[in-house]
């Protein structure tokens, strides 16, 4: 890094924005896709929309490749340092702006914590829907940038339908303020597009964000299965009867045990082959009648017990073996791939069988944890990362389940993006015409790729950016 | 013009309408466009043109494409509540195939029988029962569309939650076809109510009735339609609730509990609201304010001669209606812009708002986005009022 430019970078923000010592640059050589590691050449971490915008002008005409990250749970590699380039990250931009209870709306800064979000407004008898598992470090600007989801997204979506505005930093450093929350965008969805781009268009310093009234009630549901297959099919029938419950997910056997084992114990029974939670929000009547209707549903598939939380503290526990599941892998193996693939709802139980088989063929050990609502599946890959024949299957083992998911009419991510983890496999899903597409609508927002370059689009579409002539219609296209 | 040049039949007008069979006949329009520089508006129902593409009345388009014939459902999925159908599909003839499975389809546009699913994806429409559902571009899972240069290009899927590429099908909602030629989309799909129920009140005066809204906003009602309408100087409070039987009966009472008898109940759905947007003619404004400012709003759409105003209080979005407006858009309208947006203006307002077009917010973005996916301008390219 040139002497001068760190000068200038310093003077924007300040010593303790700029971290250049080896051993502090090391914390940010990866996110939480360890596989991948790269030490980046510079860290900086600015205050706010301004000093974002200096910094990436200065970036940006010494021709450096910018980075941003939130808190670098990500889990795709969207994160992952590039050759010479700089990690822009967001721990400093902290402040919530405006939470105006009657538009039912907050602004923040896009480092603020997701769960910080819910604690804030909670007094004002709103909320954050979005629950990543990583919610207590996770930050908003991340979920914006992955349109990450969580167990309630079932409900109420993954982050894009709850984001009303941003302020953006684009590649150049302009700003482009997107921040005024119309029902409707005037011309294009910007907005929209944002979402979920992978921090490949511009950097969103600040976003507007949708608040969701507290449920007047809630009931969490834990329904125990001695088969996964049986689990399946109850969620495939909840979803035929068109009932509509906020959340449902299910823990395999091996995660129970895991959770069990671990700081985050909920009670979940060790001798269960799976459990079901379920949670309902709603008003009374609503909430008790969709009840009523999953009973028999169960009760078909052999639920074997149906636990009820009596309280909110029983009900954060069983939420926090949930969320808590990542983490409690570790006590199975040092590592854990996390794989994020969704299939249609109605071919659950069928992806987990295949995705069971594809592991333990390879000799690996393989837990299930998913939002199964949505069909979002995280088989989840035990392994020692100092073993390289393990790693190498490990990898294998995740092609073949994104693989085979594809080949079902499913897709590669349902909230984690695809970054680098990804990427080669979005050739398999998508045609040459549609990652041109894609490619050029990245070229038309950061031309000299200069923001998380070589992330999500395969080199091949970027080649591929020429428009190519249509052919001349042939005669028989004519009367 | 030479018909048999194309292949496929143009219908009499200015400027003539091309009907391709299918997606080949799509390419060979926009393939004969290329050749003879010619100008493409693609259209649905073609029923909001003034609204969408003022460019159309300008004269800078030369051919208007139609994608009418692609007609077809391609995959309903009842076990996974999502639908898969061709852009010339009506509103309507989906909506009956979804609710054959027990799904219910957003947007309910009105007069669903002449909008089509892609003029209605195009124009990026969402119909009252956002109230509920959120606006139409959150329900789009994916898109097939044709580019300028021939090219199909897709992007998201057929699933209920997928993040796998960058979101463009959120990018052609809403487009008015100046990016592309919509050929097929996915959405999520709702469950069709079990019982539904319509309560409205009439007041003369506006703020009785917004206290009412702001009332039964604060409660736990989940309503499927919540609007003010204002018809011969009389305010109508509209509350559709829909849902599960004992949901809709507990939402009832809490609705009279809050907001008082109703002068009005209906079982179902109001026959006349969800076709209100479209009935009437003349010209429509719409606007947009916080909760708080939605009186003072009203007044200035007043100002301008409004017969009638539609409020959607929780989405905070309103729309007037003027029978006899000006030759010229009030000056107003020109100082405010774009506070309000033009809908269905007569050209001569959208001339005279030209000027200040440039400053929609994020223009350049939009613009760069615009040659990015049709270079050569191919789809004549006007969305915003007089853009230069």
């Amino acid at each position: 890094m040139h002497e001068s430019l760190l000068r200038d970078l310093r003077a924007v923000v300040g010593e303790a924005g700029v971290i250049t010592q080896p051993s502090a640059r090391a914390a940010y050589d990866c996110d939480g896709l360890t596989l991948k590691r790269r030490l980046p050449e510079l860290v900086l971490l600015p205050r706010d929309t301004d000093q974002t915008a200096r910094c990436m002008r200065l970036l940006y005409r010494a021709g450096i490749p910018l980075v941003p990250r939130g808190a670098g749970t990500g889990l795709s590699g969207g994160a992952t340092p590039v050759e010479g380039g700089v990690v822009l990250g967001t721990a400093r931009m902290r402040r919530v702006l405006e939470i105006d209870s009657e538009r039912r709306l907050a602004r923040v800064q896009s480092g603020v914590v997701n769960a910080d979000l819910s604690r804030i407004t909670a007094a004002q008898g709103l909320y954050y829907a979005p629950d990543p598992s990583s919610q207590a470090a996770c930050t908003l600007g991340g979920n914006v940038a992955e349109n990450s989801g969580g167990p309630h997204c079932f409900r109420h979506g993954n982050t894009t339908r709850h984001v009303l505005g941003m302020v953006v930093v684009t590649p150049e450093g302009e700003l482009l303020d997107l921040s005024d929350p119309r029902p409707d965008p005037w011309g294009y969805d910007l907005c929209g597009l944002f979402v979920g781009s992978e921090g490949m268009f511009g950097v969103a310093t600040e976003l507007t964000l949708k608040l969701t009234p507290l449920p007047p009630v809630t009931e969490t549901l834990l329904a125990i299965f001695q088969s996964l297959d049986e689990c399946c099919e109850v969620v495939t029938d909840i979803i035929a009867a068109r009932l509509e419950p906020s959340a449902i997910e299910i823990l395999d056997k091996l995660t129970i045990q895991a959770v069990e084992a671990s700081v985050f114990a909920a009670g979940y029974p060790q001798d269960a082959e799976a459990v079901l939670l379920l949670e309902v929000e709603g008003h009374e009547a609503q909430v008790s009648e969709t009840i009523a209707r999953v009973e028999p549903i169960l009760e078909r598939h052999r639920c074997i017990e149906l636990r009820r939380a009596r309280d909110a503290a029983e009900r954060a526990r069983l939420w926090a073996g949930r969320k808590g599941a990542f983490g409690a892998m570790g006590r199975i193996a040092p590592d854990l791939y996390v794989a994020d693939v969704v299939a249609p709802r109605t071919r659950l139980r069928e992806i987990v069988r295949i995705a069971t088989d594809i592991a333990t063929e390879r000799g690996l050990a393989i837990s299930n944890v998913f939002h199964a609502g949505d069909g979002n599946l995280h088989p989840n890959i035990s392994y020692d990362r100092r073993d390289a024949e393990q790693v190498a299957r490990v990898l294998e083992a995740g092609d073949l389940i994104m693989q085979a998911c594809i080949e079902r009419g499913g897709s590669l991510t349902g909230e984690h993006g695809v970054g680098i983890e990804k990427q080669k496999m979005m050739a398999r899903l998508f045609s040459e015409e549609d990652l041109a597409a894609m490619a050029r609508v990245r070229a038309a927002l950061d031309p000299k790729e200069r923001l998380n370059p070589g992330k999500m689009i395969p080199l091949r579409a970027c080649m591929e950016l020429r428009t190519r002539p249509i052919p001349a219609p042939s005669p028989g296209d004519l009367e | 013009m030479n018909p048999r040049e194309l292949g496929f039949p143009l219908q009499a007008g200015r400027p003539p309408i091309a009907r391709p069979e299918d997606e080949r006949g799509i390419r060979s329009v926009l393939e004969h466009a290329r050749r003879e520089h010619l100008r493409v508006a693609p259209i649905g129902g073609g029923r909001h043109l003034s609204v969408c593409r003022p460019d159309v009345e300008r004269g800078e388009v030369d051919l208007l494409l139609s994608t009418a014939a692609l007609d077809r459902v391609v995959e309903y999925v009842p076990g996974d509540g999502t639908l898969t159908a061709q852009a010339g599909c009506s509103m309507q003839a989906l909506a009956e195939t979804v609710a054959e499975g027990g799904h219910a389809l957003t947007p309910r546009v009105p007069n669903p029988e002449r909008a089509s699913l892609g003029g209605t994806l195009g124009a990026g429409r969402s119909g009252l029962d956002r109230v509920r559902y959120g606006p139409l571009r959150h329900h789009v899972l994916g898109m097939r569309v044709m580019l300028a240069d021939g090219n199909v290009a897709r992007s998201g899927g057929r699933l209920v939650k997928n993040v796998t590429g960058f979101d463009l099908h959120r990018l052609y909602t809403g487009s008015r076809g100046t990016l592309c030629v919509i050929l097929e989309a996915s959405l999520r799909l709702f469950p069709l109510p079990e019982a539904e129920r319509h309560l409205v009140w009439k007041e003369t005066r506006l703020e009785p009735q917004l206290e009412r809204a702001a009332a039964l906003a604060d409660s736990a009602l989940e309503p499927r339609v919540e609007a003010l309408l204002r018809e011969e100087g009389i305010w109508e409070l509209h509350l559709g609730l829909a849902g599960l039987g004992v949901s809709v009966a507990f939402e009832r009472d809490l609705a009279v509990q809050l907001a008082g008898s109703p002068t009005q109940e209906l079982e179902g759905e109001h026959p006349e609201l969800f076709d209100i947007e479209e009935s009437g003619g003349g010209t429509q404004i719409e606007s947009c304010a916080p909760p708080g400012e939605l009186a003072a709003r009203t007044s200035e759409l007043d100002a301008l001669g409004a017969e009638r105003i539609l409020i959607l209080p929780r989405a905070g979005r309103l729309c007037a209606w003027i029978q006899e407006p000006s030759p010229l858009p009030p000056p107003q309208i020109v100082d405010l812009w774009p506070r309000f947006i033009p809908r269905a203006l007569p050209f001569a307002w959208h001339e005279a708002l030209a000027p200040r077009a440039t400053e929609v917010p994020a223009l350049a973005p939009m613009l760069s986005l615009q040659k990015a996916l049709d270079p050569e301008g191919r789809f004549a390219s006007n969305i915003f009022p007089g853009r230069p």
